[in-house]
Parts: structure tokens; C-alpha cells; sequence
């Protein structure tokens, strides 16, 4: 059953001369228990969708498309239902957890808030699952980090308590925007490896954001690749590495170092990556890209269908890759 | 980077565009230009002796020839307000071209020098800036006696550390630069890179912290003029004129006082808004 | 806190004394004969001037006179005002809790209109932040002793709902009716700046991350403006409160000077003027102490409301 439902989805925001378009027509499904990777560069507007599927819009700015949580659209929810929504249908993690926890606030206040506020829940039964939590994430002596402030935590540490803090009630849907990029690397994969086992124990939906391809494969079921503001590739975790067929997806995975040492030289993705706001007409991959004719400079490709997935790309047909 | 780039890479244009100084900075210029002039030529251009008693005309309102009127002791206003512009010009171009100096000085050496020197001139300064100027000019003056040299030397005791402060976090970019480490190695002396290249590059934002500083320079010395620790009497000079009519403007006859405070928060808010626009003009703030 | 409070009072303890021995070396470094000052450029007799010169160990070393005007100090006797002709600390006696009462009820005003102004600019945006701001930076530019006769010309002389000058005769509400345009004048400038900084630190608080969790958290908008946003909005206006109150303070020389009140500022202003110079280190000394306190306090409360401040420290 399909739990969150993206239609074309298109966002304008407000800039010092004017407006300018960030989301291009966006389209993703999440099923209930599924997970989709959104995979791109800075400006890819990977971080803006996933904030629209929680209705943080940055001020001044004008939407359109439609976002559908079980059916109910999101960005006309009246503002008990946006409640309700966000209190205890959906959860969200956030890139630095220094930024995202209010600092001058004991843990133990974060980790109830939400509980005591918006669930009605009585003081002790809040603590108590705070507790509970705490230690379902791995996070030793949890009533005494009770009252902590942020500042005495390390980050991987303030991560868990992030992650915790979904876990305090029971969300259909998980917003994981760059939750590992703000760690060292030794971090990332432990907290990647709780996110990934909670999820699946609960049978949370997840909307995964990352730059990193190789990670958003390996916890995901689907990926989406966003470029410019717009989807450009979208197919099965599995089938990334063998069967992807758009160049930016192709450039990034082969961008990537290899540790067998077998590359003389890395390959990079020419130029730099483009946002929504400057696209013109035609593919905006085009001036990056190794395959671009003409016709790719033209006109905006529509998305084809390929095998379990969709490439935005004129010449997905074509077999561009020699051997599969 | 080729060593000519380098060079050709550092000299930022002190012309911007002149229409970022806007219709508001365009006025203040216009204010700032006319309060120099009048500070220049007063004495010439005061229609009357503005020291010329005269008692039956005492706080007398505005008659023709006499389009201010009079102050307390019968002398021509207007007279009087032009002769003090000089006094009320002079006094913070003085503080403020010392206390820059200095100012400059003190950033210059501790962004070169860095390590200790540089931590040591940081404390000395956070001290020295946490001291209010005006208890130092009361101090001082009580010592010295009250006037207008005293009450510069006080402020710019006050304002240099205010200065340094500023001036420091754009001195260390500047000395970090990679211009700089190219000299050194050209075997450049310490003197030249700072002050044929280091200093003229900084010089736009030193130019408009200074312009803006200017207006608090007038306001605090045309105060201590208030209180009668400036300029003693009976020489003009617009803040002991906001004292002298005070006793006219509680009998009714605010004339003096009014007219002078607003020639003083004119040329104040001129300065502060002309240094403002040069700053975002020059692209420095 | 032991160690931070510690440490917070040592170099208080060290900035007064300092600040003291700069004063007194001032005074010795000073042009002229001691006498001169004491006496006021009176004509004394030998004798008065012999009992001077031992009073104020004028003969004797530099350091020596220092440490008996300090240990004078603690004991209560901080000398003689040649100007008036009386004990200082009798002076400073009632004058204090005019000036007290003067720089109390502007700070009550600027933390009424400035702050609250300020964070509504900050919150709510459109007109109300347009007049505020604008407000601001024309107050900002009007210095006390220029406002102070602005308020009396409009509002005493004119319309006639204040009193132009003086402290009234003693009553409570008399004294609060008597200092509502002084704490006015003394207010103005303070209250644009906190208008300011509250606005921006707002703003600031408003694009931060933590209050788009509390807000996609569900948090109703009151709990997220008041919990998060003005909690957190706060306390860079605290760490600039030191310096505020201390700018008060100051200020109170102007509009002393400007209302006839008698209190600390006019008395330090006229004491200057007649070089009275055991009365402005007296009441210098009075001043210094009331800033380390004044930072002091701050300190404390900061290292309350912001447990960063506590990490850093340990």
C-alpha cells in the first residue's frame, strides 16, 4: 500500500531578485515499510523535497504538485491534522545533531518534548521511554544522560539521541536527511547500521537523503538520483552498479575510488553541479555530459521506463555503455 | 598562480559604484562637505562679533537680520553656531586621525608579529576597551584642568583600543595573505610590505570605520563640551551652547539649545551613514 | 561554578584595584603641587596646609599614600571634599539612591519597550518591524544630552504632563512622577541598540535548525516561539547587558546635568570641574565597583542560562 505519494512536485522560493524554481516536478511513492534512497549533489534539491514531505517550506515560498500521506494531502492539511501528522505519523532526522538539538536544553527536555506536549503523555511515562529508548540505541547509563545538556555529548553520541527520539512513539515515516554526513566515518557506519535495524524492526517507511550513492544502495530498496531539481534516474538498490542508465548515475558511480587500486586516475564529473534555480531549457546534465547531442540541449527529457525503474534521458534506449 | 597574478590580484578598487552611495549617502556627503566648509570660513562668514554682548537683546527670538535671533547674553546666534562648527570639526578630526593611527598601529604590529605579541596586545586592549572614555576624560581633566586638548587626548586613550579591535581580524587576513609570504621571501623589508602594500590595501575599510567613527567623535566631545569639560567659554562650540541655552529653553525659549543639539546629531548621523555607504560601496564591511 | 565564580571575583578584586592605583598615579604624576588640588586654589593658612599634607601623607612615598587611602577606604572614610567642604561619603549618601532609582527605571524601560519591540520586530515582520527599526536608528543617533531637552522642551515646557527638573521632595511616587522624562533621555539610546540586537538575534534563532525540529515535531508555534526561539534569542542580549548598564550609568552625567538632579553624575561632573580630586576618586571608586559587580552578576547568570558556557569551562 502505498503510504507517501510525491506528484509533481514544484517549488519557488523566494530569492533577493525575485523567485526562483528549486523542485522541478518531482515524483516519488514510498509503500508502507518501503525505503527509497534521494541521491545528488549540493543543489540538488534532495534536502528541499524530503523538508516538503514534512511541510518546512522555507518562508516565502510557493509550491505546487501535490503530497499525499495516506491519501491525506500534506500541504493543505488543516492545522490539527498537520499536527498529528507530524507528532506521531512522521518522524525526522536531521544532518548535524549540534544544530538540530536546541543547545541551552537538557536531553532528557528534547527527547520528551514531542511526548508530553503533543501525545498527552504525563511526565514519568515520558521519562521512562525516554530511558527505554536511550538504551534501544545503544547509549549506555541513560538516566543520567538524562540530564545532560548537547554540548557534554559527542556527535555520534547527539546522532543516537536523535534517532531515539523517533523512536519514543511509533511513526509510519522516517525522514533521514544526510543523517551519517556530519560524523567521522568510524561513527557513520554504526549509526547507519542502527538506523537501518530499527527501521526494519518496526517496519518504518524511510525516505533516505545522502550524496553518498554506494550508502543509500545498501540500506535502501529503491533509489531515486536527483539532478538540478528534478528526478533523473530512478530503479531497485540491487540493480544500481549493473543496470543504471543515466549518465550522471554512471559518472557518479564511476567516480567513486576503488580500493583494489586498479584506476591510474579518478575520474571526475566535469564542470559543477547545477541547481534547480539555473536551468534553461533542454537536459540540464547536458553541458556535463559525455553523451549530450543536440536534441539533449533542445528539449527537457520526459521520463522512460526501463525495466523496474525511469531515466530522464533522451537516449535511454540506446545501449551508451557498450557491455552491460 | 603566476607572481605577476599575484600582484595584479591585490590592489582592491577604492572607486565603486556611485550609485551605492544612493540619494541618502549623496546628503550626508553634501552635509559633511558643507559642515568642513563652515568650519573653514566660519569667523569670515558670521555676520556678527559672536562674542558681542549685548544683554538687552537676551534670548531675543529671530528678527530680520538676525534669522536665529540671540542666545542668553545677547549674542547673534547664528554668529555664534557657524564659529563653532569650527571647534566641533576640529576636535574629532583630531581624535579620530589619532585614535586611527594609533588604532591601525596597534592591529598592524600584532597581526605581523602573531604568537605572543599578538596575545598580549588582544588582552591589553580587551582591558583597555572595557574602560568607559568619559570616566577617563572626567579623571583627566580633573587633573589636568578642563579642555579641549585634554578631553581629545582622554577620548583617543578610549577610542584606540575600540580601534585596534576593529581593525585586527581584517589586519590578520590581510598579513596571511599570499602576497605578503611572496615578499618575504623576495627579501622585502618588514616596513615596505606593511606599509606600501599591506596598508593601502586595508586602507578602504580603515577610511570608512574612520568616517563612521568621526560621528561618535562628535557626539562624545560636543557631550564633554556639555559638561563643560571641552572647549571652555566664551569661544562657541555647539555642545556648551546645548548647556548655555538650557536655562533659556526651561524659561521658554528653546532656540539655542535645539539649534545647536541639531547641528551636532546632523553632522553626527551624516558622518555614520556616509561611512556606511562607502563601506558597502568598497565592498568592505 | 566554585571555580568560575572564583576566578569572576579574582579579577574583579584586580580591575578595581588597578583601576584605583591608575587614578591615584594620575594624580601624582599630575602637574602643579597636591596642595593646589586639596585646597582648591584657596588661600589656606600654613597650618591647614601642614594638616593637609599629613592627612593625605603627601610627603611620604607614592605607594604609602595608595594603601592608606585604600585601607581608609575599607573603613569607611574616603576622605575630604575640598569643593564642598564635607565628608565624601556624606555626599555620596542620598545622591546614590537618586542615581540608583534614575538608572533602575531606565533599565526597566528599555528592557520594556527595547526588548519586547525588538522581538515582535523579529517574530512578526512587516509593519510593525518597518516602524521599529526605523524608530531604532533615528533614536540610536540622538545622544542623551541632546533628548533630554528635546522630552523637557515637548513635554514639560510645552504640554506640561512632567516636571522639567529635580527629584521632587522625597515621596516615592513623587520621585518615580519626577524621573519618567530623565529615565527617558537616559533610556533612548540602549533601547534602539536592544531593539536591534533582539530583532537580528531573533532572526537568527527563527532560520535555526533546532526550532525546524521542534516545528516538524509538531510543536505548536507558541511553545516553539517562546521555548526555542526567544529562550535561545535572549542571551546575546545578556552578554551585552554589562555593557549597557555600565553605559547607563555613564549616562547619568548628561541627564543629571540636563534635569538638575542631584546624584552621582552631576556630582562627578561638578567635582571635575573644580578639580576636586578626592571627591572624583571617590566617586570613581563607587563607579568601578558597581561595574565589576554589574559584570560580575551577568557572568553568573549567563553561566546559568547556557550550559555551553559550562563545557567550555570544565
Amino acid at each position: 500500500m502505498t503510504l507517501l505519494q510525491v506528484t509533481d512536485l514544484t517549488l519557488d522560493v523566494a530569492l533577493p531578485e525575485g523567485s526562483g524554481r528549486v523542485l522541478r516536478g518531482v515524483d516519488l511513492a514510498v509503500e508502507q515499510g518501503g525505503s527509497i534512497g534521494l541521491v545528488g549533489e549540493s543543489g540538488s534539491g534532495k534536502s528541499l523535497t524530503v523538508r516538503s514531505i514534512a511541510s518546512l517550506l522555507p518562508a516565502g515560498s510557493r509550491r505546487g504538485g501535490s503530497i499525499t500521506f495516506e491519501g491525506d494531502e500534506v500541504l493543505g492539511m488543516s492545522p490539527a491534522r498537520l499536527r498529528r501528522y507530524r507528532s506521531s505519523q512522521l518522524a525526522m532526522i536531521f544532518q548535524d545533531p549540534r544544530a538540530a538539538i536546541n543547545p541551552v536544553r537538557k536531553i532528557g527536555d528534547f527527547l520528551t518534548e514531542n511526548a508530553r506536549t503533543n501525545l498527552g503523555w504525563s511526565r514519568n511515562r515520558a521519562r521512562d521511554r525516554a530511558v527505554e529508548v536511550l538504551a534501544e540505541v545503544g547509549i549506555s547509563d541513560p538516566e543520567r544522560r538524562l540530564k545532560a545538556y548537547p554540548s557534554e555529548l559527542s556527535g555520534g553520541l547527539l546522532q543516537r539521541v536523535m534517532i531515539a527520539s523517533t523512536l519514543l512513539y511509533e511513526p509510519q515515516l522516517l525522514l533521514a536527511d544526510e543523517p551519517t554526513t556530519a560524523l567521522d566515518v568510524t561513527t557513520q557506519s554504526s549509526v547507519m547500521a542502527l538506523i537501518d535495524r530499527l527501521r526494519r524492526e518496526r517496519g518504518m517507511a524511510m525516505v533516505f537523503v545522502s550524496h553518498d550513492l554506494e550508502l543509500a544502495a545498501a540500506v535502501c530498496d529503491t533509489i531515486l538520483v536527483m539532478y538540478a531539481g528534478r528526478i533523473v534516474e530512478q530503479l531497485p538498490a540491487g540493480d544500481l552498479y549493473e543496470h543504471s542508465r543515466h549518465p550522471y548515475t554512471r559518472a557518479l558511480l564511476q567516480a567513486r575510488p576503488r580500493l583494489d587500486g586498479r584506476e591510474a586516475r579518478l575520474s571526475a564529473i566535469p564542470g559543477q553541479p547545477a541547481s534547480g534555480l539555473e536551468d534553461s531549457t533542454g537536459c540540464a546534465f547536458a553541458p556535463r555530459c559525455r553523451f549530450a547531442i543536440d536534441q539533449c540541449r533542445a528539449e527537457t527529457p520526459l521520463v522512460v521506463s526501463v525495466g523496474s525503474g525511469g531515466v530522464r534521458c533522451l537516449r535511454a534506449d540506446e545501449d551508451l555503455w557498450g557491455a552491460p | 598562480m603566476s607572481f605577476g597574478q599575484v600582484l595584479i590580484a591585490r590592489r582592491p578598487r577604492m572607486r565603486g559604484r556611485l550609485r551605492h552611495l544612493g540619494v541618502v549617502g549623496w546628503l550626508a556627503a553634501t552635509v559633511i562637505g558643507l559642515f568642513a566648509f563652515v568650519a573653514a570660513f566660519g569667523p569670515a562668514l558670521a555676520p556678527y562679533d559672536p562674542n558681542a554682548i549685548d544683554l538687552a537683546y537676551a534670548n531675543v527670538g529671530p528678527t530680520p537680520g538676525h534669522p536665529l535671533g540671540f542666545d542668553e547674553l545677547g549674542r547673534d546666534l547664528l554668529s555664534r553656531l557657524l564659529v563653532g562648527a569650527r571647534p566641533s570639526f576640529i576636535g574629532p578630526l583630531a581624535l579620530v586621525a589619532f585614535s586611527t593611527v594609533l588604532g591601525t598601529l596597534v592591529a598592524l604590529i600584532a597581526a605581523w608579529r602573531r604568537g605572543w605579541t599578538d596575545t598580549g596586545l588582544s588582552a591589553a586592549v580587551d582591558v583597555a576597551f572595557a574602560f568607559p572614555g568619559l570616566l577617563l576624560a572626567i579623571v583627566l581633566a580633573t587633573v589636568f584642568g578642563a579642555s579641549l586638548w585634554v578631553a581629545i587626548i582622554a577620548l583617543t586613550l578610549a577610542y584606540t583600543p575600540g580601534m585596534a579591535r576593529l581593525l585586527r581580524g581584517s589586519a590578520m587576513r590581510e598579513t596571511g595573505m599570499e602576497y605578503v609570504k611572496a615578499f618575504k621571501v623576495l627579501g622585502y623589508s618588514d616596513r615596505r610590505i606593511l606599509f606600501r602594500h599591506v596598508l593601502p590595501n586595508l586602507a578602504p575599510f580603515i577610511i570608512a570605520q574612520s568616517i563612521i567613527t568621526f560621528g561618535y567623535a562628535t557626539l562624545d566631545l560636543g557631550g564633554l563640551s556639555f559638561l563643560g569639560l571641552g572647549l571652555q567659554p566664551p569661544t562657541a562650540d555647539w555642545g556648551a551652547m546645548v548647556a548655555a541655552g538650557s536655562k533659556s529653553l526651561l524659561q521658554g525659549y528653546p532656540l539655542q539649545t535645539m539649534a545647536a543639539g541639531t547641528c551636532l546629531v546632523l553632522a553626527a548621523v551624516s558622518f555614520g551613514v556616509l561611512g556606511d555607504r562607502l563601506a558597502r560601496m568598497w565592498g568592505v564591511e | 561554578m566554585k571555580g568560575f565564580l572564583a576566578r569572576r571575583l579574582l579579577i574583579g578584586a584586580v580591575t578595581i584595584l588597578v583601576t584605583t592605583f591608575l587614578v591615584h598615579l594620575a594624580l601624582y604624576v599630575a602637574p602643579g603641587d597636591p596642595v593646589s588640588y586639596l585646597t582648591g586654589g584657596k588661600p589656606t593658612s600654613p597650618e591647614r596646609i601642614a594638616a593637609l599634607r599629613e592627612q593625605y601623607h603627601l610627603d611620604e612615598p607614592f605607594l604609602t599614600r595608595y594603601f592608606s587611602w585604600l585601607g581608609g577606604v575599607v573603613q569607611g572614610d574616603l576622605g575630604q571634599s575640598v569643593s564642598f567642604n564635607t565628608d565624601v561619603s556624606t555626599l555620596l549618601g542620598s545622591r546614590l539612591s537618586t542615581t540608583l532609582y534614575l538608572v533602575v527605571t531606565a533599565f526597566v524601560v528599555i528592557m520594556v519597550f527595547g526588548l519586547s519591540l525588538g522581538i515582535l520586530s523579529g517574530l512578526r515582520g512587516g509593519w510593525i518591524d518597518t516602524a521599529t527599526m526605523s524608530g531604532a536608528t533615528i533614536l540610536a543617533a540622538l545622544p542623551a544630552f541632546v533628548s533630554s531637552y528635546v522630552l523637557i522642551n515637548v513635554f514639560a515646557i510645552n504640554l506640561g504632563w512632567f516636571p522639567a527638573i529635580g527629584i521632587g521632595d522625597g515621596g516615592f511616587l513623587s520621585t518615580m512622577y519626577h524621573l519618567v522624562l530623565p529615565s527617558t533621555a537616559l533610556a533612548l539610546v540602549a533601547a534602539a541598540f536592544v531593539a536591534r540586537t533582539a530583532r537580528a538575534s531573533i532572526r537568527m534563532e527563527l532560520g535555526r535548525e533546532h526550532v525546524a525540529t521542534a516545528t516538524v515535531r509538531g510543536m505548536p508555534r507558541r511553545l516553539v516561539v517562546s521555548r526555542h526561539v526567544v529562550r535561545n534569542g535572549l542571551l546575546p542580549i545578556l552578554s551585552v547587558a554589562g555593557l549597557l548598564l555600565a553605559g547607563l550609568i555613564i549616562g547619568t552625567a548628561f541627564v543629571e546635568q540636563a534635569f538638575a538632579i542631584e546624584g552621582l553624575g552631576s556630582l562627578l561632573v561638578k567635582a571635575a570641574r573644580q578639580q576636586d580630586f578626592a571627591l572624583v576618586q571617590a566617586v570613581t571608586l563607587v563607579l568601578v565597583v558597581a561595574f565589576v559587580v554589574i559584570n560580575l552578576v551577568v557572568d553568573v547568570l549567563y553561566w546559568f542560562l547556557d550550559p555551553r558556557v559550562r563545557t567550555v569551562d570544565s
